[in-house]
């Protein structure tokens, strides 16, 4: 399997507007029980900053990743 | 002459809901503002409070409690954001003073300017003055934070965002001093007024000569399908400079006092400079300075109380983050604490703190700069600092000293 290029879907990145927390694609957020590779879309509409608790509404594409 | 004056509670308050507590005039024990308040409102058992002082109104306590008022915007307004008998004579602080749905246009105005992104070129902005600031008088051995350090760091940092000449800084820090603090709501208002003003000029300027600046962008924008009018402009300019000079510039006073009085918590910062991010969020945690308030906008039942449209009820931000229910052994200050950050020390709900990513990034160079240079500092022997507070509380002077010859 290829490695998906930077910005495609897998690879891409969400920061937090509060406190700029990273949420990485490729990472997931195993605390959380995301397994790493869980794309955005497929993350909860309930998960929470893992840092400041705001939601996931809250994140925005990092357009530069 | 107090400001407030008592009125016997109305048939619908039971008696064992009244509290005698005047949130601009109640006796805090030393520095610790938000402790008192947490001991005076634990002082009574019931969720529900209810207080004669200013105006009259309701108070909630828990961190369930602040957060259902501050996000159910069908039940609490923001039109009214302080406990208060007083006239407020100034216009609506955009887009604070506005609820969903007129709120939104407004606020996404601001959150560009202040995204992650924006704020990391600010940052460094924020580090080279920290660092220029703490250079000029290290080797003093002393100095006045809340004035040679607190209150120009975040001012410096709005200038820079609405394009502001450097020197226009000693005035605006002043009037804005004033209209936060100033002795009575007319000094007050005068002040907002001066502040206003000086807004305008900028807004007539930048009208006629647009930059790259915020003022220069919301001057240009549209809202609702036409350019947004002077009067919420101003509102918006207002806020700005309310809510990001004061709000930062009396954090700093808590956590200087708190690391000025507590060694072996600098000492662990210094020493293990990467537990600075936590600790900040900590830091904020233990010392929230907002006391927000809410109109009752339709009648709304907790706890078998109805609070009725037209009240005002007080949503304390540090009921939050000093919940024991949320956070164990809250007054501890522990820098390895998991998760300090999921507190409501920036409000919630909507109105959430468009400013809160800058604030964060000023306070932890505030801390990265500072302790990397001035390790071992204390409270000036036989000095009193004092909290002073409106509806954000902050420590009007702190005089710290510190052995020269240990500076870095
Ligand atoms: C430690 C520093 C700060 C604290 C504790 C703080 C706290 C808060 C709180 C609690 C609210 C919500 C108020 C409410 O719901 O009634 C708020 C809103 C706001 N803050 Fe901050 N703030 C800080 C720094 C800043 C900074 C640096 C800026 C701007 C540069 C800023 C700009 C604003 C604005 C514009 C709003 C209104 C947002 C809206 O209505 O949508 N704040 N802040
Ligand atoms: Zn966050």
């Amino acid at each position: 399997m290829s490695t998906p290029a930077k910005g495609q879907p897998g690879t891409r990145r969400y920061q937090c507007f509060y406190c700029g927390t990273v949420y990485d694609e490729a990472l997931g957020c195993p605390e959380d029980g995301i397994p790493p590779g869980t794309l955005w879309e497929d993350v909860p509409d309930d998960w929470v900053c893992p840092e400041c608790a705001a939601g996931k509404a809250d994140f925005a594409l990092d357009e530069d990743w | 002459m107090m400001a407030s004056q008592a009125i016997s509670a109305p048939p619908h308050v039971p008696a064992d809901r009244v509290i005698d507590f005047d949130l601009y005039n109640f006796p805090v024990e030393g520095l610790e503002y938000q402790a008192t308040m947490r001991r005076i409102f634990q002082s009574n058992p019931a969720r529900v409070l209810w207080t004669p002082h200013n105006g009259g109104h309701w108070i909630v306590k828990n961190n369930q409690d602040v957060a259902t008022v501050l996000a159910d915007n069908d039940h609490f307004s923001s039109r009214r954001i302080m406990v208060t008998t007083e006239d407020q004579q100034r216009p609506p602080l955009v887009p604070l003073q506005l609820d969903p749905p007129h709120h939104a246009p407004y606020r996404a105005l601001l959150q560009a300017a202040l995204s992650p992104k924006a704020v990391g070129k600010l940052g460094d902005r924020a580090r080279e003055l920290s660092i220029e600031l703490i250079e000029g008088f290290k080797r003093d051995g002393h100095c006045e934070f809340i004035g040679q350090f607190a209150q120009h760091l975040p001012i410096a940092i709005f200038m820079e965002i609405v394009g502001l000449p450097a020197e226009d800084r000693p005035y605006l820090t002043e009037v804005a001093e004033t209209a936060m603090r100033g002795e009575t709501e007319e000094i007050r208002n005068e002040a907002a007024g001066k502040l206003m003003m000086y807004g305008m000029a900028k807004v007539a300027e930048r009208r006629a000569n647009p930059g790259n600046d915020l003022i220069s962008t919301i001057v240009k924008a549209e809202v609702e399908g036409k350019p947004i009018d002077d009067f919420p402009l101003t509102g918006m300019i207002l806020l700005l400079l309310l809510g990001g000079l004061d709000t930062v510039a009396s954090t700093l006073g808590f956590y200087a006092q708190f690391l000025a009085t507590h060694p072996e918590h600098r000492r662990q910062l210094v020493e293990n400079p990467e537990l600075i991010a936590n600790a900040n969020e900590e830091l904020l945690r233990r010392f929230p300075i907002a006391i927000l308030a809410r109109e009752v906008k339709a009648d709304f039942t907790l706890d078998g109380i109805t609070m009725k449209a037209g009240e005002m009820v007080l949503a304390p931000t540090p009921m939050d983050g000093l919940d024991e229910h949320k956070f164990a052994d809250p007054l501890t200050v522990d820098f390895n604490r998991e998760k300090p950050g999921a507190n409501s020390t920036f409000g919630g709900g909507v109105h959430r703190c468009v400013g809160s990513m800058l604030a964060r990034t000023e306070l932890r160079i505030f801390l990265e700069e500072w302790l990397k240079r001035i390790p071992d500092f204390a409270v000036k022997p036989g000095f009193e600092p004092k909290v002073s507070a409106r509806s954000v509380a902050t420590i009007t002077r702190l005089e710290l000293v510190w052995d020269p010859a240990s500076v870095k």
